[in-house]
């Protein structure tokens, strides 16, 4: 069995832990605007140009600027892994989960400084920036104990005369294209997993959330992971991210962000180039317009709540929160009524308060786009809630949470990815229309049901195909190892990040048979080891 | 107290316990009374744990259900018989196959009625005059009581208004009711002189749609927004007021508030309120010593409630699922010990405070009671507390002892009483209660009334920590 433990979130019920969050967020803002440079091989790097990453909720403040790099530091950084790969690859599966669990003991002790980046780099507000500190803990653990348990469990099919074992092996290089909306969770899955399996890594982080990247490979390096092992890269998308997809010393390209720029990742890492001499292995995790079903009879307090929860937490600005909710017409009515006058008490300004539900998203551009969506959604949908101006804040990048009803299920505001606070409220006459409309996207990520049926409840648990279905709960907020985690259609290539399966992606198998007679002569036999993997 | 005392409180506990299971015994209903088949029923559902879960899970979504043909249609999935073993007259009104049609229809007619009536055993009236209605039936047969109006957490700022509507309603209608009552020496006499006749609980969750501990300050001065006006016509009309404990999240916050509120200059000498202290939480003693500390700064008493508490299977399930401290003892024993120990502070402090004990647990009852007899305390100085609908013999047991018996009434929507009624039915049907068992059992009396420090009987087990088949 494995032994992984979840780590435990911060309760911010407790006074004595909203102080230290608040202190630490103030110990954060002392030492901000520090420049921070690439690493490869072992070494900072510097282009002599640099980027600022802003707090989006109050965009005058730096919190930090990092060095701008571009293809070359992308070329290097590949070579640095590929070297840095022979020696890394040949420690044992202990030995490299070691270096994760001394990550993992790190966060731990800096949880509330790691927090308090997180605040102050994406606008999360405390509770969600603790609990995703919690999730790369977990990430690190759960990788240590899942290789260490593959390395001592192999597959065996030792037959008389003959040893066959299945091992596995890394891929090699993997460039790691992290997204900001979990940009310290997300990026420790990935490295985890890669540097774990005994691959080499370059990071491409969001080009919004490059400090917490920083931080979070300065405790791989003060964990001693070898140089070289982790090379960290900052740039545009186009320019690093889309190089390092295509380059030919590449061996692992995983990538998490938006669905256009996920297929664009995918098709350049599919072409072979020449001097090439492998298929690259591809991790793509884009998109989604997840959907939560109301029945006819459920507690509509307890269905709002968890609509809620799902749709605005982080300003909706997660791959699994909820973007349209397809309610009953027994219900209908009475829901949208809650929904509205619930809507009315979410807390909005900034993310320090850990009570703020919608702080700002995660710049100008986002909040414009948004906006964009909402302008166009307004001519096709009627609005069921819309904050009053009065109480957004005036600088920052705020946008208005809108829920609109009576959507058309084909139309954009249903269809799109918006990733921000905006709720379509779709009507269907009986069950069967509803899942006919929440399975209607191309996208198939999370996807939720209230009901008290026992019936429904189990044809959905059968028709509806999403990657992560939540029944009588909200839809975000997975815990690693309790609910792996990855959609399929365009929403990913159905990886689940949180099980076996995600580890396997960074690993080549190889099959070995050994004829164990020589000449007549046997080998003594050794206690079968019983496997799964 | 010391061991003497100590002894002689045990001692007397269980001659007052036996007293109390006699008297209990002859007062429990007869087959030609509904509560009797009521139990028989509740006995029948909870031998099969499968069963129960199935039926509490059905009457849990019941007033969400819309007509008579969708309740049947839930029947009939919740009581599917490749799930669970179906008890013939439950198999038979499951058989139809169409829930549209007569059959299915009066079947769903008939669950509705039968779970409304069981409801109503629990839930004292629709509406605040059935609710004073019954209380006053309660003063006639001596007992006082104290109303509550049902409904849990609100989620929008209307809802919260509805609520203290409602409360701002029955305060008016019971302060005015009130002043046409008789004084009852047995259950309106306190330490001091006469106790206020009307009495009201207050949950706070209701009177605020974000009620989060993350947010005390805002939280404060919502609640109060709504809560300060209620305690002002209250004090004036002279209604009691208690603020009733809820989950181990708001724990802190509801303490918080009480104290701060109850702390201002305006309300510091009104000796008419009550908090409660839970006995399954780790730091129950805790939390009465803080009070017991606090009341002395304030320089006015408050009343206390001691509980056990009904949140357990939430709690423990919750920590267990996240990892985090269980806040409630995981050993029936030990809350009960924890609850007698309270009881001594208590009793030794009612000079300071109102002591209230509410619990249907005899053991706890008699040693509240022999806790007092051994201090010298009259009953005028301490009173003994119930829900409705929960141990109806016993109560009649100790109104008969001469002791002040109050009676917790909730009332208002079934709907809004659905999770009461889920808390009560398990507390009814959990093999730890006292009141699955019985009061006729005379060879049982002496476990029963054993001290939980020696019984320590195996409780129910911890939820699991996983269920894991593969890695």
């Amino acid at each position: 069995m494995l032994s992984f433990q979840n780590a435990v979130n911060t309760g911010f019920g407790s006074a004595a832990n909203r102080e230290r969050m608040a202190a630490a967020i103030k110990e954060c803002r002392a030492q901000m605007g520090r420049s921070h440079m690439m690493l490869i091989d072992g070494e900072p790097e510097e282009s002599g140009e640099w980027v600022d990453s802003r707090n989006p909720a109050h965009p005058h403040e730096v919190v930090g600027r990092v060095a701008r790099g571009d293809a070359l530091y992308a070329d290097k950084a590949v070579a640095a892994a590929a070297r840095a790969l022979a020696s890394w690859s040949s420690r044992s599966a202990g030995e490299r989960a070691e270096v994760l669990r001394r990550v993992a003991a790190l966060l731990e002790e800096q949880r509330f400084a790691f927090a308090a980046l997180l605040v102050l780099e994406v606008g999360k507000n405390p509770v969600q920036a603790d609990a995703e500190v919690t999730e790369a803990i977990d990430y690190c653990n759960y990788h240590a104990a899942l290789a260490e348990h593959m390395e001592n469990n192999r597959r065996r099919r030792n037959v008389p005369g003959e040893d066959n074992v299945l091992v596995y092996d890394p891929c090699g290089v993997c460039a790691l294209i992290s997204p900001w909306d979990f940009p310290l969770a997300l990026l420790a899955g990935m490295l985890s997993a890669a540097v774990v399996s005994g691959n080499c890594a370059v990071i491409k982080p969001a080009s919004n959330a490059p400090v917490v990247a920083t931080r979070l490979v300065d405790l791989f390096v003060a964990a001693d992971l070898p140089a070289g092992v982790a090379n960290l890269v900052f740039g545009e998308g186009q320019a690093v991210g889309m190089h390092l997809a295509e380059h030919p010393g590449v061996h692992l390209v995983a990538f998490c962000g938006s669905k256009d720029h996920g297929l664009d990742v995918r098709q350049a890492a599919a072409r072979v180039r020449p001097g090439q001499r492998h298929m690259k292995r591809i991790i793509i995790d884009a998109g989604a317009k997840n959907a939560i079903i109301i029945d006819h009879d459920v507690d509509v307090d307890e269905a709002v709540q968890g609509v809620m929860d799902s749709a605005f937490g982080f300003s909706g600005q997660k791959c699994t929160a909820c973007s349209r909710v397809i309610v009953l017409g027994g219900v209908y009515d009475r829901f949208c009524s809650r929904l509205a006058q619930s809507a009315e008490t979410m807390k909005i300004g900034d993310p320090c308060d850990p009570a703020v539900i919608i702080g700002p998203v995660i710049d100008d551009e986002a909040a414009q786009h948004i906006q964009a969506c909402v302008e166009e959604g307004k001519k096709h949908a009627e609005v069921l809630f819309e904050t009053n101006v009065a109480s957004m804040p005036e600088s920052g990048s705020y946008v208005r949470p809108v829920v609109f009803k009576d959507v058309d299920p084909g139309s954009d505001l249903a269809q799109e990815e918006i990733f921000g606070p905006v709720l379509s409220v779709i009507r269907a006459d009986d069950f069967d229309e509803a899942l006919v409309i929440a399975n209607d996207s191309m996208y198939a990520l999370t996807g939720g049901l209230y009901s008290r049926s026992p019936a429904n409840i189990e044809r959905c648990r059968r028709e509806f195909r999403v990657g992560n279905l939540y029944i009588n709960r909200r839809i975000t907020g997975s815990q690693v190892d309790v609910q792996p985690y990855g959609g399929s259609k365009l929403s990913g290539d159905g990886a689940r990040l949180g099980a076996v399966d995600y580890l396997l992606q960074y690993c080549v198998p190889r099959t070995i048979s050994e004829n164990t007679i020589r000449h007549g002569l046997t080998a003594v036999e050794e206690d079968p080891v019983e496997s799964i993997a | 107290m010391n061991e003497t005392q100590l002894q002689r409180a045990e001692a007397l506990c269980r001659e007052l316990g036996r007293g109390l299971f006699e008297r209990a015994h002859r007062a429990e209903p007869r087959f030609w009374q509904r509560a009797w088949w009521e139990q028989v029923l509740l006995d029948y559902v909870s031998a099969d744990p499968k069963l129960q879960t199935e039926l509490f899970r059905f009457v849990e979504a019941l007033p969400h259900m819309q007509g008579s043909a969708d309740i049947a249609s839930h029947l009939k999935q919740y009581l599917d018989p490749r799930k669970v073993n179906l008890p013939l007259p439950l198999r038979f009104a499951t058989l139809f196959d169409n829930p549209h049609s007569l059959f299915g229809r009066t079947v769903g007619g008939c669950t509705r009625w039968g779970s409304f009536m069981m409801a109503t055993s629990f839930i004292t009236g629709t509406n605040t005059q059935e609710a004073i209605g019954n209380a006053v039936r309660l003063r006639s047969r001596k007992m006082a009581f104290t109303l509550d109006v049902l409904g849990e957490a609100t989620i929008s700022e209307s809802q919260a208004d509805h609520a203290a509507d409602v409360y701002m309603e029955l305060i008016e209608s019971l302060g005015r009711a009130a002043r046409d009552w008789k004084y009852i020496e047995q259950i309106d006499a306190g330490r001091d002189g006469p106790m206020p006749m009307a009495n009201i609980s207050i949950k706070l969750s209701a009177l605020d749609p974000v009620f989060n501990p993350v947010d005390p300050e805002r939280v404060y001065a919502s609640v109060t927004s709504r809560l300060c006006p209620l305690l002002d016509r209250a004090r004036e009309l002279g209604v009691f007021v208690n603020i009733d404990m809820e989950a181990y999240r708001y724990r802190d916050m509801t303490l918080d508030l009480f104290k701060r509120l109850m702390f201002e200059p305006k309300y510091r000498d009104w000796p008419d309120v009550g908090i409660v202290v839970q006995a399954y939480l780790t730091d129950g003693e805790q939390d009465l010593l803080g009070l017991l500390e606090w009341v002395e700064r304030r320089g006015t008493e408050v009343a206390v409630r001691l509980v056990k508490g009904a949140y357990w299977d939430t709690e423990t399930t919750y920590a267990v699922r996240f990892n985090t401290r269980i806040p409630v003892w995981t050993q029936k024993w030990q809350s009960d010990a924890c609850y007698e120990k309270v009881v001594r502070i208590m009793l030794e402090n009612a000079n300071k405070i109102r002591p209230a004990f509410a619990s249907h647990n005899v053991r706890s009852l008699s040693y509240v009671m022999a806790v007092a007899d051994v201090l010298g305390l009259p009953a005028s100085h301490y009173e003994l507390q119930m829900l409705s609908g929960m141990g109806d013999p016993l109560k009649r047991a100790i109104a008969a002892s001469g002791r002040c018996l109050r009676i917790y009434c909730p009332y208002g929507d079934l709907l809004q009483g659905m999770a009461y009624l889920i808390r009560r039915l398990l507390e009814n049907t959990s093999n730890d209660s006292f009141l699955k068992q019985g009061f006729g059992d005379r060879a049982a009396y002496d476990r029963l009334l054993d001290n939980p420090e020696n019984a320590k009987p195996a409780s129910a087990p911890l939820p699991r920590r996983y269920y894991k088949d593969t890695f």
